[in-house]
């Protein structure tokens, strides 16, 4: 599996540095490493993620300027909301999915904000943050669904959950 | 479970902590820096591809716009097909009076460096671009980026052997010393969240023309002076406030960048700002 994760991973990771910020608009510029593990964790497993989301935040802070590990403790909520899936608290996975993309997307634009701020990148009254989150959280949600129903289907025996049909 | 989850949130944020820690010490500068050398033929080849793609679906959006946009072009030409008869005859003037200014020779021992721009930070937060010369082409930390026809880009902010991050002068964090041609106003541009330039610390007794061209100044020492910015977009006189609000309107579209040009020759003097 991580044959085939770590450099779609890397894939996703250039698009998202490469090919989204060519448009002009942050309504269309999805967080897709994000997104990818958000649906990951519901569709597939999130024990899986421990391996995948740090790979993903290291993928993400090479190809930008931040220092090395931003973006891996800004995705490590990611994880931790990945396994409220084993509670089965939401009655569909594709909501579950939506939850926990947007949930993430949140905790990733704060912790990315606290994390950079600490490291002497003041956001001046915090409103980088402001005009970032809420296109982030609506584009993310938006793009979930196109990421969950894929990777839905290659989960057969992927998920050592309880639950052993799908739901959505 | 829950253990097992402990155990991996403490070794994620002391592995995380160590790091930046370590990022921002320069350590992981040769490894960051073999990482990305394979990578940005490949991201130059994505960029390339969705660049068209993304100037299209942009274009689409804005179909409205475009038409506004198409009829004012048509008479902006109009305009300027017969400003053109007399920019002709005074071509040869000008030509003169530009080896006079030695503006060219001038612009030429900065000993620009081109540069594709290959990515963009995919953090939100800021306004950086990614380019594909570094340290081997003689690019260093702080140097002043100009776009193809000389327009301020922004200054350099992390360097590899061959790639460099950008910071836009959009970027929130970027400011920049600058004067409004004709007038001769003097104030500091600054970069906002959202990408839009303002003209700051403007006195309100002031005259502000809209359209006039913003450029750099050399207050500051950051920048060589006369690089063109932007034009003035919006004044805005409150008499309640202790300077005028003026918007710029960025000489680049940012977005479509394609190509720049990195002034290695031009050293700035530490002052502060941007």
């Amino acid at each position: 599996m991580y044959y085939v994760a770590v450099p779609l991973l890397l894939l996703v990771a250039l698009a998202q540095s490469a090919v989204l910020p060519a448009f002009a608009t942050p309504w269309l510029r999805p967080d897709l490493v994000l997104v990818l593990l958000a649906a990951w964790a519901v569709a597939r497993s999130p024990e899986e993620l421990m391996v995948l989301a740090p790979l993903g935040g290291v993928w993400l802070d090479l190809l930008g300027p931040a220092p090395v590990g931003v973006s891996v403790l800004a995705l490590a909520p990611v994880v931790l909301l990945g396994f409220l899936t084993e509670l089965g608290i939401v009655s569909s996975d594709l909501l579950m999915a939506v939850f926990v993309t947007v949930a993430g997307t949140v905790l990733f634009y704060l912790i990315q904000a606290a994390v950079l701020d600490l490291s002497g990148y003041s956001l001046a009254s915090l409103d980088a943050l402001r005009a970032a989150l809420l296109p982030g959280v609506l584009v993310n949600a938006a793009v979930t669904p196109v990421l969950y129903f894929p990777l839905r289907a290659t989960r057969s025996g992927a998920r050592s959950t309880l639950r052993s049909t799908p739901r959505f | 479970m829950t253990s097992r989850l402990f155990v991996w949130a403490t070794v994620v944020v002391l592995l995380s902590a160590a790091g930046i820690k370590g990022s921002q010490a320069g350590l992981l500068s040769p490894v960051e820096g073999l990482i990305l050398r394979p990578l940005a033929p490949v991201q130059r080849l994505l960029h390339a591809v969705a660049q068209p793609v993304a100037d299209f679906v942009t274009n689409v959006g804005r179909y409205g716009d475009l038409r506004a946009e198409n009829q004012r072009l048509r008479t902006e030409n109009e305009r300027l097909r017969s400003e053109n008869a007399e920019l002709q005859e005074a071509r040869h003037e000008v030509q003169e009076l530009e080896t006079l200014l030695g503006v060219k020779e001038g612009f030429r021992q900065y000993q620009p460096v081109a540069a594709r721009v290959v990515g963009r930070d995919p953090n939100h937060l800021r306004q950086v671009i990614a380019i594909d010369q570094g340290q081997d082409a003689g690019l260093r930390e702080g140097m002043v980026v100009v776009g193809e026809g000389g327009s301020l880009v922004g200054r350099v902010e992390k360097v590899y052997g061959d790639y460099a991050f950008v910071r836009l002068i959009t970027d929130h964090q970027s400011s920049v010393t600058a004067l409004v041609e004709g007038s001769r106003v003097t104030g500091v541009v600054n970069g906002s969240a959202e990408g839009r330039l303002t003209l700051d610390l403007v006195p309100p007794d002031t005259n502000v023309a809209v359209n006039a061209n913003v450029v750099t100044s050399n207050l500051g020492g950051n920048y060589p002076d006369a690089l063109l910015i932007g034009r003035v977009s919006k004044v805005e006189d409150d008499p309640s406030r202790h300077f005028k609000a003026v918007q710029v309107e960025p000489a680049l579209d940012f977005s479509s960048l394609e190509f720049v040009l990195v002034l290695t020759g031009f050293q700035p003097r530490p002052l502060g700002g941007g």
